[in-house]
């Protein structure tokens, strides 16, 4: 036998495995991906875990952070300037934000893979209208595209979605296809073509498992452009009405009071900037060690 | 002996197109005839840019001819299913490191082309990819390797076994010896001779090496500007050569120690 | 060379017939006509005869939208160039050396700072940095882009210049109040900046140090500054440059953001009140003003990359 157990690699590992086992080296990248796994908890669960209803007021207004002089353990963030409760609008944002940036960027990346797809395996002019049409969205300015759209739908939390996922779909469309088109004149594509397989085969065994490199870097960033953007149109507006709000809106309400209670401004910012940071050093942890085990 | 392929007026025109985003101008190919018989090897030889890599590829199906027939045992190429081309021609590519798909194991490899070209159960499929491992000279661990895992001549069975496992009629061999070591060059000669010897498999070689091409070949092709200027077999090519080209060709390739 | 450009001008005019045409619709829909029941092909051509007469409407407070636009614009354009200058010329050296020394102490430094500038909300830092002053007793404007005692007659729309040539009126007092204006918004827009090119420099130098022609240079017995200079700048830079070419929208995006927070006058704040007072004739001209001035400045890299690198220059023949 080739394989014999004398050795400690008794089996041999997919790239995936191997990934995973490089991955588990950086120990910054593994505590970010808890982390992550936990806000994405806080999303999913966040009804079950608010401390109070975000509509509760108390008499006490403007409460500072329990750590501080004059805060009160009921209300660990404080409270705001009608009485509503910090964490409880924190934690409520969290969910509004994140939890809309992931579900649009569930909702970009099938519908960009598959425009994508279509238009690299499709040749001539349908591809290359694609492709010209593609190029002038890209140079309209993402804040500028999400702007128009709010204008036409008229504001509110799903419209502010649907003008962020619009805006963000053309850098993913475009960047798929670039990374398809050249994998497709790799050697490998061509000889499993002559194998006779369809272009899904294609795109499955052929395709995917090489381009899982881009694809998590350009996953990243159309989730950080998508939460950085969500919370940009909520600040100015055009994002969730009323009650329910969203990490850029607690931002914006609060920032008359932001030489009197300036946490109630921190908070939210520290909050968004959190998440970006901790996706950004998963991915960037996950892409290094896709990088790692191509060159070995 | 028995006419394998046949190939008629074939010809390959890259027309510049006149819209403004044209992707250049090609030299055009053609038009082409040739015979080639069953089990016989082929040689095509030629400078870079003279086309050998077109109308090989051109057979392989990868790119479709402006005009002219291919037929293949009588039955013209056109008329054939997908399928049933597969199963006559295959190609081997001449890097094995960029043709064989690094995130697949070369189980998976070998695979495809018989889940996609045959009805065989996976009972039939285990034991064809057992018989072709053992053609090329592999033992049947390497199943579940990872082709950066393999020596490179390793790599060159794997992708010759790829091309053997549909037991075509015809394979397609590009170049495939130029990046070997010389030792290990001949390992894969001889490779390919024996599998002639058994399966009695046609040959189309594009070759550099002239010392190969003679040791390999039974008819040469000597190919310019798209055109074929010589047609023969090998050992008229090699030493009554009829056009000035083919002599240049010849004696560029001679190396030195033989002077 | 005439047949590269010629391509190039074909894909300006491929692109800005489609942005014209996205502008139209967006016309079309702010001036409330619907499309089915009037030819809109001889709509079409007469929008852009208007277009091209300079005819472009009046906003709601009856001031003409073009000098509206290209006003705020210029404004946007003078934020971002002088973030650009200032983000360039710290971040290129940080990202040169991180870029040389990988996996140094100061490198991860230097990532880490690079991270940050990406993660941070560029709104809430805008944000923050407007308790600045307050907070640190330094005396600098937050809001405005200049102060209303100087009235400056509007001549280029970048009114660091306008405020140069009124020197007559105000002598240089124009010139340093409106710098004043620009300095906390340019630092929080430079932050992103610098996060940015510190990442696609070191990005790009580590590519070209791994290349084998910085291995012979080495072997040569060239020194570091030489090699940095002759070698490595010279074929990163490129890539540097296209890269950001790509961003260019993203800074502008910013930079709007950032003038809104700021109350600075720009396109921000020009497209956010159009939109909150429905005046939204605005944002068809926003979309001619703001993507063909990216349209025009991509064209104009492009052709200014194929100059300085031979790589790209070898576009030019083969096609």
């Amino acid at each position: 036998m080739l394989i014999n157990y004398e050795f400690n690699e008794d089996k041999i590992q997919s790239p995936l495995q191997y990934t995973w086992s490089i991955f588990k080296r950086n120990n910054i990248a593994i505590a970010a991906m808890w982390v992550a796994i936990i806000l994405v908890m806080i999303v999913i669960f966040a009804g079950y875990i608010l401390p109070n209803t975000p509509t509760t007021q108390v008499k006490q207004l403007l409460l500072p952070p329990y750590w501080i002089d004059g805060g009160v353990s009921d209300h660990f963030l404080g409270t705001d300037d009608l009485g509503r409760d910090t964490l409880t609008r924190l934690i409520q944002g969290i969910q509004l934000t994140l939890g809309g940036a992931l579900l649009l960027t569930l909702i970009v990346s099938i519908l960009g893979t598959i425009i994508g797809a279509t238009a690299a395996l499709t040749k001539g002019l349908k591809a290359s209208i694609l492709h010209h049409f593609l190029d002038a969205l890209l140079i309209i300015p993402t804040l500028l595209s999400a702007l128009i759209l709010i204008a036409i739908f008229g504001p509110s939390y799903e419209n502010c979605l649907i003008a962020v996922s619009l805006s963000l779909l053309p850098q993913f469309i475009r960047a798929i296809y670039i990374n398809i088109e050249n994998e497709l004149n790799k050697q490998y594509i061509i000889a499993l073509r002559l194998d006779g397989a369809a272009n899904i085969r294609l795109l499955r065994f052929g395709i995917f498992p090489n381009i899982l490199e881009s694809m998590v870097s350009l996953l990243n960033r159309i989730f950080s452009l998508a939460i950085l953007e969500i919370s940009t149109l909520g600040f100015l507006g055009f994002g969730t009405q009323f009650w329910d709000v969203e990490l850029g809106a607690l931002i914006a309400s609060s920032i008359g009071l932001i030489f009197s209670s300036p946490w109630l401004v921190l908070f939210p910012g520290i909050a968004i900037f959190i998440i970006v940071l901790v996706f950004n050093v998963f991915t960037e942890g996950l892409r290094h060690a896709v990088i790692e085990g191509e060159d070995e | 002996m028995q006419t394998l392929l046949n190939v008629s007026n074939l010809c390959k025109n890259y027309k510049r197109s006149a819209r403004f985003l044209s992707s250049g101008f090609r030299a055009p190919l053609g038009p082409i005839s040739f015979t080639l018989g069953a089990g016989q090897t082929l040689s095509i030889i030629g400078e870079s840019g003279s086309g050998k890599s077109t109308l090989v590829q051109i057979i392989a199906g990868l790119i479709s001819p402006s005009s002219g027939d291919i037929s293949i045992k009588g039955q013209p190429l056109c008329s054939l299913s997908q399928q049933e081309r597969c199963r006559a021609i295959r190609m081997v590519f001449q890097d094995p490191s960029s043709s064989l798909n690094p995130k697949v194991t070369i189980g998976r490899i070998l695979t495809a082309p018989l889940e996609l070209n045959t009805d065989f159960n996976k009972q039939q499929i285990k034991e064809q990819i057992q018989e072709t491992l053992a053609l090329v000279g592999l033992l049947t661990d390497y199943l579940d390797f990872y082709p950066n895992m393999l020596s490179t001549v390793q790599q060159h069975q794997v992708a010759l076994a790829r091309a053997m496992i549909l037991n075509p009629d015809i394979i397609i061999a590009d170049e495939i010896l130029a990046t070997l070591d010389i030792s290990l060059r001949f390992k894969i000669v001889n490779l390919l001779l024996n599998i002639q010897e058994n399966k009695g498999t046609s040959y189309i070689f594009v070759g550099h090496n002239m010392n190969l091409v003679r040791h390999m070949s039974d008819q040469v092709i000597v190919m310019n500007n798209g055109l074929i200027v010589e047609n023969n077999n090998t050992a008229e090519i090699f030493n009554t050569p009829q056009t000035d080209y083919t002599k240049h060709l010849l004696l560029s390739h001679q190396p030195d120690y033989r002077k | 060379m005439l047949n590269y450009i010629s391509r190039r001008l074909n894909l300006l005019l491929i692109n800005a017939f489609i942005l014209t045409i996205i502008a139209f619709l967006l016309a079309q829909w702010s001036n409330g006509q619907s499309l089915t029941d009037t030819n809109y092909i001889i709509d079409y051509v007469k929008y852009i005869s208007a277009i091209l007469q300079g005819d472009w409407g009046s906003s709601i407070d009856n001031r003409l939208i073009l000098q509206q636009g290209l006003t705020a614009f210029a404004s946007t354009l003078e934020l971002c160039i002088i973030s650009f200058i200032t983000a360039a010329l710290i971040a290129i050296p940080l990202g040169i050396f991180a870029g040389f020394y990988p996996n140094h102490f100061l490198d991860y430094c230097i990532m880490t700072i690079a991270l940050i500038g990406l993660a941070i909300p560029i709104f809430w830092l805008a944000v923050i940095t407007t308790m600045l002053p307050r907070l640190t007793g330094i005396t600098l404007p937050i809001d405005g882009g200049i102060s209303p005692i100087f009235e400056v007659p509007v001549v280029s729309g970048f009114m660091l210049i306008d405020t140069l040539l009124a020197e007559d009126l105000y002598q240089l007092n124009a010139f340093y109040d409106r710098l004043a204006h620009l300095f906390l918004p340019s630092i929080v827009l430079s932050f992103f900046l610098i996060a940015e090119i510190i990442r696609l420099t070191r990005r790009s130098i580590t590519t070209v140090m791994k290349s084998n022609y910085i291995k012979a240079a080495y072997a040569n017995g060239l020194s570091k500054t030489r090699l940095v200079l002759h070698h490595v700048l010279k074929n990163a830079l490129p890539s540097i440059i296209h890269q950001l070419r790509l961003q260019l929208s993203t800074i502008i995006s910013f930079a709007m953001v950032i003038e809104i927070v700021f109350s600075l006058p720009g396109a921000g704040v020009w497209l956010l009140n159009s939109i909150k007072e429905e005046d939204y004739l605005a944002l068809p001209a926003a979309v001619l003003i703001i993507s063909g001035f990216i349209l025009l400045f991509s064209i104009f890299i492009d052709i200014f990359l194929m100059i300085i690198s031979p790589l790209k220059r070898k576009s030019l023949y083969v096609d």
